[in-house]
């Protein structure tokens, strides 16, 4: 023992440990973090350079195209278009080529030699331009196509032409009193002083004479202006800037679109506040966030509201912000869904009034007068409650529900008299002038307007309707869940353009004679069926993960079918199938480009079928394209990231 | 008295009403009726508005002659259908063409999405953003889009065929379509296809040979190198044996266009290219989900048995994820054969785009059209269902 203790000491006295050895410096810090995520082994070796490479083309490409050579001036495609035809004039070695064209012509080389060569020239720049995209510019194309042709002077004189052109565009701007047609004032800059006629004669005259020297000389005045053309020739965003309001509105009456703009902002305040709950702070600046996006819109748009309806306007949703903002999650989510179709169908389309401004509340709107008061209503008793409560008296709150009360009797509910001549009172005058105009759908309505609508539509009515039928499918009786399953698997066989044709086509035959429905809502009826079938697949796969005891708990409690439903089965079915719900409305939302095909003008068909075909903006596919499907990819990035958010934050932690 | 038999009746009322299998009965009675009222509704309606609209099917439309314009082109030239041929021949070759393309489609959306599956779990850092990155791109942009911004991008650039230029004087990229050489077979080709044939069916038989002999024995036999061997070293042999009996057809410049050789329609590669870029996301995820799925457990152990890397994906990782992997990717399958249908808009003829697109504008018979074309599409359906089925069972968790 004493030994033992003896040998500790020992060894503790004189133990001393030899220092630890720093990691090799491979093994740790940066270099050991590159190595081991993008140099583990001879495969990665090769992966990560050549990866590394695809990448930074492509990126460099992009870049290129579509910001640093982008261009969005003018009022058509006009600008892109001569840049694009300025920059053939660009790289090609003219010089050369006419000293070229003078070798040959001296039979330097023997006849067929000389086809071989120009030949495989054209044949590589050619395939290698039109199917890569890169390595041969459209100059060099154009040069081996006219060697090809063996007419080297045709291909000088081509030039030549297209700086006569090119003048004659820029006479033709000059021209044009549209102050937004103006010459590019690069172009102007590189242009300034240069007479562009007599330069393409005397490049003309240079080739005739087959002088390169000369011509050399006639082409380097137009140096600042080639220049110019190779740093503008790449996106062209006029098409989005000049048809912006097309792409959000389709052909909505430009005096009535802030309108929709409205009903945006109402759309973004109670439902980007409904998606984050609970948290006031976050919640609030959406609000704030929203309120400001969506005034950004009405101002933009909103330029014939003037005075007093200005003002209500942008105010009149920021009180609403403010009060709303101060409710609880649920009772937000109850006044936000079933005030918001009401809403925005009473400020999109209007029921059905006659055309004139007539100062007689319809029924309609008495309808909608109610209900907007019974909800003023209810808000004003809970917030009369909280100030009971907490014995605070807000009088400026309370002002403002009292004057946001009776603007609303005033505007919707006063029984009102035609008036008997044309004198109207000042206050009648104004109110009139805020009352709203029939808008049609067919053929009105569109871009992202009709996109949105068809999107909301389809997911308000497919997750009930999916339920209900993920529901039936699984009954016990037999006849309903052969409808549901019959329904469900017949429409997840057949693609939606097949349905779409069918409510577009044999929908109206299917009416009653008479009646007839537009081309939106057809196709509304058409996407929310298609929706709701494979909404049904994904509740009912969330409807299988629930283990039977907890139907047979709900029962044992003496629970009914829709009770046991609605607060023991759906509550955890639906939870669970999250994903799948925000897969099948990224699905529906992406499908409602097809839209576009039966005849809709929705954000594609906009593009394709209203923008392209015109002539101001030919040829410009890949920017139209490419803006609608960036729009498409960040909202349903966003979509995705949310489900995940959703999927967090509804985690309860004993799922697993 | 009278109150008593009020109160019994009331008594019965309740009970019936109360009653599970009448109510069942009862509402299941309400649901059918309901629907074969609105069955009958709508068949009135229709039958009125037809009759108005003079469309009521009457004769047999399918061999009154189809369109004004011919197909043009029938997938593998197994028909040729003209213009004034009977609308039945439209509707074959065109749901052809969706085969075809479906075909086509599912087998390079199912290489590429495997390929970007694995890759999405590589170590290396790179590799797996990337792959992560595509997967983001074509999942979140509709493919109605994808498939005019590759059109856009790529095809419609293509030069006119008298402009195009021919590489190896062999291929040709044009407007008009890509042409590759044909391979026409001369005397005794058909031997060297016998050989070829019967190559395979050595291979299959010597694959299930050496798999006996390792389940009985444990000895492992060459299977890679005899296989490749028999499918393609002795029919080359042979062909060359032959003497080479295959000339080359290339395509030629006649006129305004091409002849000759194998033609492929841009419009047809553009949907080739996005369906199966698209599809390859989706699928990517399912693959890249399915290997997850197996128990890291599994990995350890075999490689704990001496499994090289490449062997413990293919005899354990693979054939456990292909269980999760093959439900979800029948429905990718499904959706890229409906998806087909959006051709509609490069102007691919296929079902819809010529069957439910031209002839129906020209004859008119919206209902039995849209009945047709809605009835292919299921049946196709229910056919990769089927053989995805019996993969299925092949594949699945076998209880003994």
């Amino acid at each position: 023992m004493a030994n033992q203790d003896l040998n500790t000491e020992n060894t503790g006295a004189n133990f001393k440990p030899t220092p630890a050895r720093d990691a090799p410096l491979n093994e740790i810090g940066w270099v050991a973090t590159i190595k081991r995520n993008l140099f583990a082994g001879p495969i990665s070796w090769v992966a990560t350079p050549v990866l590394a490479f695809i990448i930074v083309s492509v990126l460099t490409h992009v870049l290129s195209w579509g910001f640093l050579k982008a261009t969005n001036h003018g009022a058509s495609n006009r600008t892109c278009h001569l840049a694009e035809r300025t920059s053939l004039l660009a790289k090609g070695d003219i010089a050369n080529l006419v000293a070229g064209k003078l070798l040959l012509s001296k039979s330097y080389q023997s006849q067929d030699e000389r086809l071989f060569w120009v030949d495989r020239q054209t044949h590589w720049s050619r395939f290698a331009a039109s199917t890569l995209g890169f390595g041969a510019s459209y100059d060099e194309l154009m040069t081996a196509d006219i060697l090809a042709d063996r007419d080297v002077s045709r291909a000088l004189s081509q030039r030549a032409d297209i700086l006569s052109t090119i003048q004659k565009d820029i006479d033709f701007i000059e021209r044009n009193a549209d102050p937004e047609a103006v010459v590019h004032p690069g172009l102007a800059k590189a242009v300034e002083g240069l007479d562009l006629l007599a330069g393409a004669a005397a490049l003309k005259a240079a080739v005739a004479a087959m002088d390169p020297a000369a011509f050399e000389a006639a082409r380097s005045k137009f140096d600042a202006m080639i220049h110019w053309g190779e740093a503008h020739n790449g996106a062209c965003w006029t098409v989005v800037k000049r048809r912006w309001q097309q792409f959000l509105y389709g052909f909505y009456p430009a005096d009535q679109v802030w309108r929709v703009a409205v009903t945006g902002l109402l759309l973004l305040m109670g439902g980007l506040s409904l998606l984050w709950p609970g948290r006031s702070q976050t919640s609030r600046s959406v609000t704030a966030g929203a309120v400001a996006l969506g005034m950004g819109f009405a101002i933009q748009s909103g330029a014939a509201l003037s005075g007093f309806g200005l003002v209500l306007a942008y105010i009149i949703p920021l009180i609403l912000a403010l009060l709303y903002e101060n409710l609880s999650t649920g009772r937000r989510g109850l006044i936000f869904f079933l005030g918001f179709p009401f809403a925005a169908t009473w400020l999109l389309i209007r029921f059905s009034l006659p055309q004139a401004i007539t100062l007689v509340s319809s029924p309609a709107e008495w309808i909608l007068g109610l209900l907007v008061l019974a909800i003023w209503g209810l808000v004003f008793w809970q917030s009369l409650k909280t100030q009971s409560a907490s014995k605070t008296f807000k009088p400026l709150t309370n002002a403002i529900y009292l004057i946001l009360g009776a603007l609303t009797f005033y505007i919707f509910l006063t029984v009102r008299v035609e008036p008997s001549g044309d004198e109207l009172s000042a206050l009648q005058n104004l109110l009139g002038s805020l009352r709203l105009s029939d808008v049609e759908v067919d053929n009105i309505w569109g871009g992202l307007l009709a996109t949105a609508v068809t999107g909301l539509t389809g997911i308000a009515v497919s997750l009930p309707l999916g339920v209900v039928l993920a529901l039936g499918r699984r009954s016990d009786l037999p006849i309903v869940s052969t409808f549901s399953t019959g329904f469900i698997e017949f429409v997840r066989g057949v693609p939606l353009i097949t349905i779409l044709f069918m409510a577009s086509v044999l929908l109206p035959l299917f009416l009653p004679e008479g009646v007839t429905i537009n081309k939106l809502l057809r196709a509304l009826v058409g996407v929310s069926l298609f929706a709701s079938a494979y909404m049904a697949e994904v509740i009912r796969g969330g409807l299988q993960g629930l283990s039977k005891g907890q139907t047979e708990g709900a029962d044992s409690l003496g629970l009914s079918f829709w009770q046991t439903q609605r607060f023991i089965i759906l509550p955890q079915a639906l939870k669970i199938s999250i994903p799948g719900i925000v897969n099948t409305f990224i699905g529906l939302y992406k499908d409602t480009t097809l839209l576009s095909i039966i005849g809709i003008f929705d954000l594609l068909g906009v593009g394709s079928r209203s923008v392209l075909p015109s002539l101001e903006w030919a040829r410009l596919e890949a920017e139209v394209y490419a803006f609608i499907a960036l729009f498409f990819f960040l909202s349903c990035f966003f979509m995705s990231r949310y489900s995940q958010h959703l999927e967090r934050r509804l985690a309860t932690g004993h799922d697993h | 008295m009278r109150q008593d038999l009020y109160a019994n009746l009331t008594g019965i009322a309740v009970d019936i009403l109360s009653n599970k299998r009448f109510r069942a009965i009862a509402f299941q009675l309400i649901v059918l009726l309901g629907f074969l009222g609105l069955l009958a509704y709508i068949t009135r309606n229709a039958i009125h508005n037809m009759r108005e609209l003079n469309i009521l099917p009457k004769g047999n439309f399918l061999t009154e002659p189809g369109s004004v314009d011919n197909l043009g082109w029938v997938a593998l030239d197994l028909m040729s259908v003209g213009a004034r041929d009977p609308i039945w021949m439209f509707f074959v070759g065109s749901a052809i063409n969706t085969i075809y393309i479906a075909i086509l489609g599912i087998f390079f959306a199912t290489v590429l999405g495997f390929i970007i599956g694995v890759m999405r779990l590589s170590p290396n850092w790179l590799v797996s953003r990337v792959a992560a990155v595509y997967v983001e791109i074509f999942r979140n942009v509709p493919l109605l889009l994808w498939i005019l911004l590759i059109n856009a991008i790529v095809f419609l650039p293509w030069p006119s065929p008298k402009e195009a230029i021919p590489v190896f004087d062999a291929f040709v990229a044009s407007n008009r379509g890509l042409y590759a050489p044909r391979g026409i077979p001369l005397d005794g080709a058909s031997t060297v296809g016998f050989v070829f044939l019967a190559g395979i069916i050595a291979a299959i038989v010597w694959s299930v040979y050496t798999r006996r002999v390792q389940a009985k024995t444990g000895k492992q036999l060459p299977v890679f190198w005899v296989n490749a061997a028999m499918i393609i070293a002795v029919p080359l042999a042979v062909f060359f044996v032959m003497g080479q009996p295959l000339s080359w057809e290339t395509p030629q410049l006649k006129g305004f266009n091409y002849s000759g050789g194998v033609k492929l329609l841009p419009q047809f590669l553009a949907l080739l290219t996005a369906l199966s870029l698209y599809t390859a996301a989706f699928i990517a995820e399912i693959v890249r989900a399915g290997i997850l799925s197996v128990n890291k457990g599994q990995r350890e152990a075999a490689s704990s048995l001496g499994l090289r890397p490449n062997l413990v994906m293919n005899l354990v990782i693979i054939p456990q994820a292909l269980r999760v992997i093959i439900p979800p990717l029948t429905s990718q399958y499904l959706n890229l054969t409906k998806n087909s249908s959006l051709a509609i808009v490069v102007g691919y003829q296929e079902i819809v785009a010529v069957f439910m697109g031209t002839i129906l504008n020209q004859s008119g018979r919206a209902v039995e059209i849209i009945g047709m074309t809605m009835a292919f599409y299921l049946s196709v359906s229910l056919l990769i269902s089927f053989i995805m089925n019996i993969y299925n069972r092949a594949v699945a968790l076998k209880e003994r």
